[in-house]
């Protein structure tokens, strides 16, 4: 018979096992009545010698696996039947261990969607972003010119196609309302570095990347699903962006949104042959060639920087390029922040599942009786152990559900009020990766508070058990052991208050970083004018200062603010 | 003495019940009978404990069970040899005899 099938026909394999056993005893006490024995000592003697009965019933019935599987059913049902009849201690065990998991599953879910998860790019590890640096002036992200550029593709060995991108602010107005839209100008091969095609239409045609050249568009999903109505015919409708028509040819899949997600559209940057070093306005980005590491990529870059120092005899400013993995760009110092959370929460899982595991061992002092009782019957002492552990599984999955619960509704509330500079936001959610964390974690955590009064059961003397036991409160009065007990919980709980404090603050002061200036009650407001008064901005300075000018001067501007300040942009 | 006749039992019991057993089809009751004739009470079987094994013999394959009336009428489980149980019952004897062969060896040659 199978195991699984012995677990279905168990009732008849109890009958079974009873009549082999009884047959067995009947037959001995026939032969001794034979031999000349009186009855009642025969009986006497066929049970002396057969052992104990139930313990050989236990012991038949433990051979192969159904006994696991039935035993788990019933040690899950007494434990259930144990808690509702505890509904103090359960309700503060489930929900102390709720709110620690969800916690913890809520922020890892940041660290998750932040730090864990691939970026949606072909290779990720192989992309790198390249920016100039002035130690000098304290500068580590300076933008490249157009110079830079040309001189770091033509003498580079480390990078498959060196690209650069930069930001610009578009008016776009062919919609209903005029609207500004974020998006950048990208040099060629800028998508394939990336490894992402456009889900719909096309990528850009070379006659479009040269100056004069066709004006082309692509747009991001979010900007097809909303202003184009999500309509595949949308290829090679024309948009007016900054006065000017662009032709669409291609949608972005929902997944792209590089540099960031505000950007919504991609147009070619045309780039003129440079005068001068300078206006520094790109950002570079490449793919290291296949087997560069980043530190071959640096010591690259640093002969660039000599060869450049070298052919332009321009002043030394001690200058050079650093190179930055993506992903560290990216994230950038969102990095430790979200680790001294992530810490901080482990630490309150760490008090909650230590009170949990002193509530358990209490209880357990109080159930010394039954347990020794338990296994004065036979239970075996694995038996007893595994009935604690379920006990403990019981409540770490109730408290990993509701768990999970808090951490969906703290999840999108973190969302919603986060700062808009954490980057990858829209990647932050539940998925598999964070529901397997939550439950390793509560199992983790019910072995920890299951274990406690285990080992505790599987040390039990049942003779001074017993004997103690019989007096109602004996059990409890081993005054020292619970003074060690309260003791080593305060402690711990100490212990890991401190520890959270502490780390809550490390977090308060990496959000505190000073601005230089006093915030309260200062506003900045952008105001778009139509862009191509102001496109170059040294060409129509003029009219950029009369329009401020006048702006300025408005009574109701000068009524409602106290010192407004226009800076140029 | 006793408690190391059980320990040196312990081991070989599952081979015991095999041998018994191969001879045919036979109740408990008289599988603990015939080990205990047959080794004239120098094993001192703790009846009770001869389930668990059998039961274990079972699981594993090397028994058959089936309940069948004794000559005296009465219902009992009768366990029998399935040919898994009979191989395993030849490397078990082989075991045995290499090793007492082995013992014996030893014993002769370090007088």
């Amino acid at each position: 018979m199978r195991w699984y099938q012995r677990f279905f026909r168990r009732k008849i394999t109890e009958k079974h096992l009873d009549a082999e056993l009884r047959f067995h005893l009947d037959q001995t006490i026939g032969d001794l009545v034979a031999g000349g024995m009186n009855p009642e000592e025969a009986r006497r003697r066929a049970r002396l010698e057969f052992g104990g009965l139930d313990q050989v019933k236990e012991e038949c019935r433990d051979v192969g696996g159904s006994r696991i599987l039935e035993s788990l059913i019933q040690d899950l049902r007494y434990a259930m039947r144990m808690l509702y009849k505890n509904p103090a201690f359960t309700a503060v065990a489930v929900l102390t261990l709720a709110l620690g998991i969800g916690a913890n599953t809520a922020i890892f879910s940041v660290v998750n969607g932040v730090l864990l998860r691939a970026l949606p790019y072909r290779d990720p590890g192989q992309l790198v972003m390249v920016f100039g640096s002035v130690p000098a002036w304290g500068q580590d992200r300076i933008p490249l010119c157009v110079a830079d550029f040309d001189d770091w593709k033509a003498w580079n060995h480390a990078f498959e196609q060196p690209t650069v991108f930069a930001r610009h602010l578009y008016d776009y107005t062919s919609s209903q309302e005029p609207q500004r839209v974020i998006g950048a100008a990208v040099s060629p091969g800028f998508f394939s570095a990336l490894g992402v095609e456009p889900r719909l239409g096309r990528s850009f045609l070379p006659e479009e990347e040269k100056p004069g050249g066709q004006l082309a568009v692509i747009v991001s999903h979010d900007f097809w699903m909303r202003d184009l109505a999500a309509k595949a015919d949308a290829m090679g409708r024309n948009i007016t962006l900054n006065d000017q028509t662009y032709t669409v040819v291609g949608v972005m899949p929902a997944s792209f949104r590089f540099p960031a997600e505000s950007v919504k559209l991609w147009e070619p940057l045309r780039l003129q042959p440079p005068t001068r070093r300078g206006p520094y306005f790109l950002r570079g980005l490449a793919r290291l060639r296949p087997g560069v590491s980043l530190k071959q990529a640096r010591r690259d870059m640093a002969a660039v920087t000599q060869r450049i120092r070298e052919e332009t005899h321009a002043k030394d400013t001690g200058g050079t390029f650093i190179v930055l993995p993506l992903r560290a760009y990216l994230v950038g110092n969102v990095q430790p922040v979200l680790l001294v959370l992530m810490a901080a929460v482990g630490f309150v899982l760490l008090i909650a599942i230590a009170n949990i595991a002193n509530l358990m061992l209490v209880k357990a002092i109080g159930r010394q009786r039954e347990m020794s009782v338990r296994a004065a019957l036979g239970a075996g002492r694995l038996r007893l152990v595994r009935q604690l552990l379920t006990e403990g599984l019981v409540v770490s999955t109730l408290g990993a559900g509701l768990g999970l619960l808090i951490a969906y509704g703290s999840v999108n509330l973190l969302v919603a009020i986060s700062p808009a500079d954490v980057p990858r936001l829209d990647e932050i959610r539940i998925d598999g990766r964070v529901f397997g964390f939550t439950l390793l974690v509560s199992i983790l955590s019910s072995l920890f508070f299951g274990l406690a009064p285990a080992l505790r059961v599987s040390r039990l003397n049942l003779n001074d058990a017993l004997k103690e036991g019989g007096g109602r409160g004996a059990a409890f009065g081993h005054g020292r052991y619970r003074g060690a007990l309260v003791i080593a919980e305060v402690g711990l709980a100490l212990m890991l208050l401190i520890g959270a404090t502490l780390m809550l603050t490390s977090f308060a002061r990496l959000q505190q970083v000073n601005a230089g200036f006093d915030p309260r009650n200062l506003l900045t407001a952008e105001i778009s004018i139509r862009t191509s008064a102001i496109l170059i901005p040294f060409m129509s300075a003029v009219s950029t200062i009369s329009f401020w000018t006048a702006c300025r001067s408005c009574r109701e501007c000068s009524r409602r603010l106290s010192r407004p300040a226009f800076p140029p942009t | 003495m006793r408690e190391e006749r059980a320990e040196f039992l312990k081991g070989t019991l599952d081979m015991l019940i095999l041998k018994v057993v191969a001879l045919g089809p036979i109740h408990g009751y008289a599988i603990a009978q015939r080990i205990q004739q047959i080794s004239r009470d120098f094993f001192q079987l703790q009846q009770g404990s001869l389930y668990p094994a059998l039961h274990r013999l079972e699981d594993r394959g090397w028994l058959r069970a089936e309940w069948k009336a004794t000559e005296t009428g009465r219902e009992a489980k009768f366990y029998a040899l399935t040919p898994k149980g009979r191989r395993q019952l030849e490397a078990e004897v082989k075991n045995w005899e290499q090793l007492t062969d082995a013992v014996a060896l030893i014993l002769r040659t370090a007088e």
